[in-house]
């Protein structure tokens, strides 16, 4: 953990601490709790050691599957910063934990997670450099116009949201993924059928046909991204996919000046399982896409998938996040900062939900009596 | 402009290509040649003269087909198949008689692959199983050792069976005794036409009267008067038309109303004809329960699933109130408008049929239950698109595939295997339904019908 200035917090309520001279104790601004110097010194102590044994395990943890032959490549995973090192800061947000980087010209003002304003500079202790990144290729006005965008057409979206609410922060953070490379062998067997029906004067006959359907081969994958940032929802960078790697680059720190980067705190080893679910369930749809040609119905009955791991890298992606308040809730949207899809969850209506349905429902009851009385 | 002229000329394109195998028989109206090797001025003659005429002469649809391929069926099956599928029969019976020969084809001759005569309704009581197969055996001896000529000599041998066959068959249909149910005989000249008698009625073998008023609802007027009504549509349509009262129909029947109706109508042996055309309502006075119930092939076609209910809906507004009288009397005139309606080839079947008599039901004819649907339809809609809508408001998803991903020169698929498993066959039996617009739903034992309160 970087040196930086520790703000106790009360055990009681979370609410900041500080030291009362006439009392000698550490009182909290909150609810009032007083606490003896050397009880909270020893609760922090204890913390720390706990978070330095599950830092040591993660690292042996790290080492041994590095030398796993069927685990991912990571040999040529990232590097040293070297000399660059000496450009980038780094900044600590005290309230969520996220731990940022950036350009040396560049100043953090407000943590983008949680719009924390007390964040603070630590030393920079890099782990990995990135092996890549896709810069910036819209800028902020670009994710405004297509917050606005994505509004319209949402039939259920209360009104006074498009209307009323202000969009608290706007960020441009290159987003920390794990790239994965690989083979998926997969082999698959399929129940398929075919049907004809035939009709006579009196019985309608149906036939149908079963086919044992077997379907192996082998499918490469290059670049599965899986986000490594706890603080960045799944769901968010998943939906924002995908990203053009073509304009891919080799990591500069020249690419960084005006955005925040964000320093990985999921390794490669805890993504893995990510990319590997959709390697095999790629594998599969493969498979099926290839049984079903010329058949009605095609269900997998037995499916093997092996998958052979290839390199991992570690990129930097562009993200603009977008933070907006209504009615007490945060709501947050992300930005694909190079291709421009936006997505985040909104708001729904119920007013109008009802409404909508009760109308639809008039509307087309009244069709089908009409259609039924003059047909 | 140009696209309508396109248009035009795809459609007729189209037509003519799917006419192209049509035009390689030739169909004569009652007879059908798919050798074309027939005389066209022979097969004119009988398809569009002598069949026509003995058809309306003995009210029998009279008909040929020459077939080259059976289709795997044997020539009995494909009979009754050309049959039931092209639906012979006289008007909207299945009445009529049909001659199917089977020959082959060969480089330049026809040879003899079998003949199948096909009888049904009022043709097979009146030709009879003998008269049929002596019809066959005829056509049989000719052509099965006749036909080893050349192609010209083949045809005519098979234009001479033809002839023989339809002079045999005028003889059997002129000889055959009256079937209940055809008209009797035009009178000598000087004589008066002789009263209806039982010889010529359709429905002598009736044990009831067309009104039988077991629970007492009618007076002694009007009973007779609605008895003669009845009597009069009957004769008038070849279809008997019945109304049964009676205090509880437990006493009767094991069986629900409708099957009571139904056991009626054996038991007294009702309807008109060897088809046992007709119609009946029974009331049940002890809990309430009607069946209307509907029989015989034109009985089932101008009483379709829909007519009945329409024809319901005219005497249950009168039976609410136990407005006995005007119930019948329009259970009655409304039978009347269904059957005329059948006659003219358009039963009661869709929303829009507007008939006459004391009734007007018009298309504007909205039950509960349609209202209800309609609303029940709404609501899913309603609901389907606004599942749609809300879907629309969460975009952020886990991704599952990585389809994006694939390099697809990559891809191989090593091993393609198909091997055929098995084979299953699933046989439903389709109920028949009768009726132009093909309507009415008929159980097992020829009735068609409906029950409820009143």
């Amino acid at each position: 953990m970087p040196d930086q200035v520790t703000n106790y917090k009360c055990p009681a309520c979370t609410g900041p601490l500080h030291f009362v001279g006439a009392s000698g104790k550490l009182e909290c601004d909150y609810c009032g709790s007083k606490y003896d110097v050397a009880e909270i010194e020893a609760l922090y102590a204890e913390k720390e050691r706990r978070a330095a044994e599950a830092a040591a395990q993660a690292e042996e943890e790290r080492a041994r599957a590095a030398s796993d032959e069927e685990g991912w490549d990571f040999d040529n995973l990232g590097g040293d910063w070297g000399a660059e090192g000496e450009k980038v800061r780094a900044y600590n947000c005290p309230s969520c934990g996220a731990q940022l980087i950036c350009d040396e010209t560049t100043a953090a003002t407000s943590c983008p997670y949680c719009g924390n304003p007390t964040i603070v500079p630590g030393n920079f202790h890099g782990t990995l450099k990135p092996d890549y990144v896709i810069p910036f290729k819209l800028d902020k006005k670009a994710a405004m116009e297509a917050l606005k965008k994505h509004y319209k057409g949402k039939k259920l979206l209360p009104k006074s949201f498009s209307t009323s609410n202000h969009i608290e922060e706007i960020r441009g953070i290159y987003v920390p993924f794990w790239l994965f490379d690989g083979v998926a062998d997969a082999d698959v067997q399929f129940d398929a059928t075919r049907t004809h029906v035939r009709t006579t004067g009196r019985e309608r006959i149906t036939t149908t046909e079963h086919f044992m359907v077997r379907r192996a081969g082998r499918v490469p994958f290059k670049r599965i991204p899986v986000d490594a940032s706890t603080k960045m929802p799944d769901e968010h960078m998943d939906a924002i996919e995908p990203f053009d790697y073509n304009e891919l680059k080799p990591f500069s720190t020249a690419y960084l000046p005006g955005y925040l980067a964000d320093k990985y705190d999921v390794t490669a080893q805890e993504s893995a399982a990510r990319a590997d679910r959709r390697a095999e369930n790629t594998a599969l749809a493969t498979m099926q896409a290839s049984a079903r040609v010329g058949y009605e119905t095609c269900t997998p009955i037995h499916q093997h998938v092996v998958l052979r791991r290839g390199q991992v890298k570690y990129a930097l992606l562009p993200v603009w996040l977008l933070n907006t308040k209504w009615k007490g809730k945060d709501f947050l949207f992300a930005m694909n900062g190079q291709t421009g899809k936006l997505v985040g969850n909104l708001p729904v209506s119920k007013g109008r939900y009802w409404a909508w349905f009760g109308g639809i429902t008039a509307v087309v009851a009244a069709v089908l009596l009409c259609l039924s009385i003059f047909l | 402009m140009k696209k309508r002229f396109l248009a035009l000329a795809a459609t007729l394109c189209l037509l003519l290509a799917l006419a192209v195998p049509a035009l390689a028989a030739s169909d004569y109206d009652l007879a059908y040649d798919a050798t074309d090797q027939m005389d066209t001025a022979f097969m004119n003659e009988l398809g569009y003269d002598i069949f026509p005429s003995l058809t309306d002469q003995y009210k029998v649809q009279v008909r040929l087909d020459i077939v080259t391929d059976l289709e795997g069926y044997s020539i009995e099956d494909y009979a009754k198949l050309f049959y039931d599928q092209y639906d012979y029969g006289y008007g909207d019976t299945t009445d009529g008689v049909l001659l199917m020969l089977y020959l082959i084809e060969g480089a330049d001759d026809l040879s003899f692959g079998g003949a199948w005569v096909e009888a049904q309704g009022r043709a097979a009581d009146m030709l009879g199983e003998t008269g049929v197969q002596q019809l066959r055996t005829q056509v049989e001896s000719s052509l099965g050792v006749g036909m080893d000529g050349p192609l010209a000599q083949d045809t005519a041998l098979v234009q001479q069976t033809l002839t023989d066959y339809t002079t045999a068959l005028e003889a059997q249909l002129a000889a055959a005794p009256p079937v209940a149910g055809t008209e009797a005989p035009p009178p000598a000249a000087g004589t008066e036409e002789p009263a209806p008698s039982a010889s010529t009625n359709g429905e002598a073998d009736a044990q009831l009267d067309h009104v039988t008023d077991a629970a007492a609802l009618l007076s002694d007027a009007q009973w007779a008067e609605l008895e003669a009504r009845a009597a009069n549509l009957s004769q008038q349509y070849h279809c008997s038309v019945y109304i049964v009262t009676v205090d509880d129909y437990t006493n009767y029947s094991g069986s629900d109303v409708r099957g009571c109706a139904e056991e009626i109508f054996t038991d007294y042996d009702l309807g008109w004809g060897a088809d046992r055309d007709g119609v009946l309502l029974l009331l049940s006075m002890a809990d309430r329960d009607y069946a209307l119930i509907a029989h015989g092939d034109f009985g089932n076609a101008a009483f379709t699933d829909y007519g009945k209910d329409v024809l319901s809906d005219e005497f249950l507004d009168d039976f609410r109130y136990d407005e006995w009288y005007d119930g019948f009397s329009d259970y009655l005139d409304e039978s009347g408008d269904m059957m005329a309606a059948a006659r003219d080839g358009h039963p009661v079947d869709v929303p829009g049929y507007s008939g006459g008599g004391s009734s007007s039901h018009s298309s504007q004819r909205i039950t509960a239950g349609g209202v209800a649907g309609c609303i029940i339809v709404g609501l899913i809609v309603a609901l389907i698109v606004c599942t749609v809508f809300k879907k629309k408001m969460k975009s952020a998803k886990i991704q599952t595939l990585a389809e994006e991903y694939v390099e697809p020169e990559g891809v191989q698929i090593t091993v393609k295997e198909d091997h055929f498993s098995h084979r299953t066959v699933h046989r439903e039996v389709i109920e028949k339904r009768s009726g132009g617009s093909g309507g009415t739903t008929i159980n097992l034992g020829g009735f068609s019908g409906k029950s409820g309160k009143f």
